[in-house]
């Protein structure tokens, strides 16, 4: 065959031709499917007809829960996005779930944190290490949209160094007596379940010495402390728990005694992503706001727009945008696939973990930074208009900060990052 | 012809709802060498005002447990809008497929239509949307009433089925009625009807992962394609006429192109004409 190429024959696929875009990385070809673009537009009509305009800002007190708004959503199945048909969810997995989190996000981003709060780290990781007790009798619900979740880790002196926690559990017969206290848990006060870690022997360490817990809003010795009165994300409620000899049975444990670290982890990797399409829909948002103003505003005779330094703002903000759009949703497929394997019960190969973990700190900084930087340049476009309450520019400046710091800090993103790339993992 | 139509179940009562779609203009964009708004780009969504007939025949599924057929003609974007239905709670969607009523042909799309209603293994109603694509779609669901000798009733709403017919109440001028027919019946449904209900993420999902759309074309309904061809070109003259008529009312816009065409945009939404405003 002179002259001819002879065509290479790949040993895993036994197929003959140069690989697919699908073999050299999914992310290439990453679309929305016909599905995915209805669940966007119904989504977005959905939440511009119904909900936005019952988003509004108590400056007084701890804030306002925006009850009926998180109703509406919960009967419409945006509170069960991930989760498998069968179990009550919309089973449209991860890419479904961070769509939908994107939508809300441009609304509002106390709702996206109730959300996520809610989604992400509080029913999420009880479907995935559950059995089918747990998904039957607690995940159903909470995916239905007839139950809230939250999840607790954070405590007084522990935070980013979430290892170090003491809340303790101890076994007493059938049951778990847990005794200390979390602080910072979104949902706290308003779920019907927790999922609670607790160091079940201090022995251990946190890898074989915390296990997760189900606590149920009316168990005896579970009581709600003080609510945050934060500078922003007002609307969503942020609670002290406090457990005194509260009896937790033991089929509420989640995964296995001793793995409820695993479980944390794994549910604040989902959780960052879905956090970072929030971010995504508040960088969008605003600049659909900043082109309408730096249009129609006119200064000196002509429009705003007409500056090349707004121009160039535009261009910035656009290019972060497309930009963290490619990030999430190809991230938000590996999490996908990570998800499937753990909720099948497969062996889950350690590159894919470290790489799920990387990639998800990833798009937790990139897409925070942008709405971060985004509210910023939209405040100075705005000039003395943005500082006004009507725009909500300047609610958005005190919101879109907070997403730098919870599911944990930028910071400590950048440690997973980098520690990862220093023991040798890809980084591409 | 064996109809190969829907899976549908003869002891239950089956009502039809016929969708249409339009631009999707949430993106308007303006073509920057005309200056005029670009109507081929946009992806083509399920015109607002046809969630009506969908509402009205899902209405019908939740009080008489009946089932909801979704019938478009296959204009570009069909089978999105009959997903979106799909979405909302219908149970089947059929495509129909004919070269010859690509365009606002009303009278052989009514044709059309009627043929594959008689053919369906039972039909007890059929809702069709008023001011869609064209200001007088209303004539199909009329035409349809005349070609299979059923009931019209105009501007229907909270219709329901009893004893093999239909009541509620219809529009008649300016005035609501309430009225009882016998037999099967086409009801018109206006844009201010009812408010439609939204597609749940559930819907949405079933509607692409548990719903079946059947695709016919004429050959399957045994319909002479040509027949249908000379009503198209009859009610193509019929509308340059119209467009003629309208050219008159010419209005200028001086706002900046972008302003105008929001402006624009926005009235051709309200008379039906566009989606996404
Ligand atoms: C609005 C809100 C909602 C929250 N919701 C929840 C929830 O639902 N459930 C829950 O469990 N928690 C929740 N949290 C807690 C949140 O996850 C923690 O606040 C976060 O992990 C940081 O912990 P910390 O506040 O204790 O900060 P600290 O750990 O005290 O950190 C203080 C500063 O030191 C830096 N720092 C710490 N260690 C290092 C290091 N090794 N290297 C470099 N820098 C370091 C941090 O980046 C930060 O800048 C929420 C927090 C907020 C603000």
């Amino acid at each position: 065959m002179e002259g001819q190429a002879r065509p290479v024959v790949d040993a895993r696929t036994g197929r003959a031709g140069p690989p697919t875009a699908e073999e050299l990385g999914h992310g290439m070809r990453f679309r929305l499917t016909p599905e995915q673009r209805l669940l966007k537009k119904t989504t977005r009509e959905f939440l511009e007809s119904e909900v936005r305009h019952l988003v509004k800002e108590d400056k007084h007190g701890h804030g306002v829960f925006p009850e009926a708004a998180v109703k509406k959503m919960q009967e419409q199945g945006i509170f069960g996005m991930p989760i498998p048909r069968k179990y009550g969810g919309a089973g449209m997995g991860e890419v479904g779930y961070c769509l939908v989190a994107e939508e809300v996000g441009a609304v509002d981003s106390s709702l996206a944190t109730i959300l996520g709060a809610h989604t992400g780290i509080g029913m999420a990781p009880i479907w995935l290490f559950g059995n089918e007790d747990h998904r039957e009798r607690i995940v159903r619900p909470l995916a239905e949209g007839t139950a809230l979740g939250a999840f607790a880790l954070t405590e007084p002196t522990a935070g980013s160094d979430a290892a170090r926690i003491k809340t303790r559990a101890d076994r007493d017969g059938d049951e778990w007596v847990l005794n200390g206290r979390k602080i910072w848990c979104s949902n706290g006060d308003r779920a019907d379940y927790i999922l609670v870690m607790a160091v079940s022997d201090p022995t251990l360490g946190a890898h074989g010495g915390v296990t997760a817990f189900v606590v149920e809003k009316d168990f005896p010795g579970f009581q709600v402390g003080s609510i945050e009165d934060k500078m922003g994300i007002r609307s969503s409620s942020t609670a002290e728990l406090v457990f005194q000899d509260c009896r937790v049975p033991k089929e509420n444990v989640i995964g296995k005694v001793g793995e409820g670290f695993i479980v944390a982890l794994t549910a604040l990797d989902g959780g960052r992503a879905s956090l970072a399409a929030g971010a995504l829909g508040a960088c969008k948002e605003l600049l659909g706001r900043m082109i309408d103003f730096s249009r129609k505003r006119r200064r000196a005779g002509r429009p705003i727009a007409d500056n090349q330094a707004v121009q160039w703002k535009l261009a910035e903000l656009a290019i972060k945008i497309f930009q963290n759009q490619h990030i999430v949703y190809d991230t938000a497929q590996l999490v996908d696939r990570y998800y499937h394997l753990i909720a099948e019960g497969h062996p889950v190969p350690r590159a894919l973990r470290d790489e799920v973990s990387r990639k998800c700190a990833m798009v937790k900084v990139s897409a925070s930074e942008a709405a971060g930087w985004a509210i910023e340049q939209a405040l100075e476009l705005f000039g003395a208009a943005g500082v006004r309450d009507a725009w909500d520019l300047e609610r958005g400046f005190r919101d879109e900060i907070i997403i730098e710091i919870f599911e944990g800090t930028n910071e400590i993103q950048r440690l997973i990052i980098s520690r990862d790339l220093i023991k040798g993992g890809n980084f591409w | 012809m064996s109809p190969p139509l829907v899976k549908a179940d003869a002891r239950r009562p089956l009502v039809v709802a016929i969708i249409n779609q339009v631009p999707d203009l949430t993106y308007l964009r303006i073509d920057p060498g005309t200056g005029e708004i670009d109507l081929d780009e946009p992806d083509r969504v399920l015109h607002p005002n046809d969630r009506q007939p969908v509402e009205s025949a899902l209405r019908v599924k939740d009080a008489d447990d009946a089932q909801v057929l979704v019938m478009a003609v296959d204009r570009q974007g069909a089978e999105e809008g009959i997903r979106e239905a799909l979405s909302m709670g219908a149970d089947e969607g059929l495509l129909l497929s004919s070269g010859a009523t690509r365009h606002s042909d009303a009278l052989a799309r009514a044709n059309l239509l009627a043929h594959t209603v008689r053919h369906l293994p039972r039909c007890d109603a059929v809702f069709v949307g008023t001011e869609t694509m064209e200001p007088d779609w209303s004539t199909v669901g009329g035409a349809i009433a005349a070609i299979l000798d059923w009931n019209l009733v105009p501007g229907g709403r909270e219709v329901r089925l009893k004893d093999g017919g239909t009541h509620g109440v219809a529009m008649y001028g300016a005035a609501f009625v309430r009225y009882k027919a016998a037999g099967p019946a086409v009801v018109t449904v206006r844009p201010d009807t009812h408010k439609p209900r939204w597609p749940t993420t559930w819907g949405v999902r079933d509607a692409y992962r548990d719903r079946t759309i059947q695709a016919l074309n004429l050959t399957d309904l045994e319909i002479d394609g040509r027949m249908l061809a000379r009503m198209a070109s009859l009610t193509e003259t019929r509308g340059q006429r119209v467009v003629r008529e309208r050219k008159k009312e010419t209005e200028t816009f001086t706002d900046p192109p972008e302003v105008s065409a929001r402006v624009i945009g926005k009235r051709l939404a309200r008379d039906g004409y566009l989606g996404g405003f």
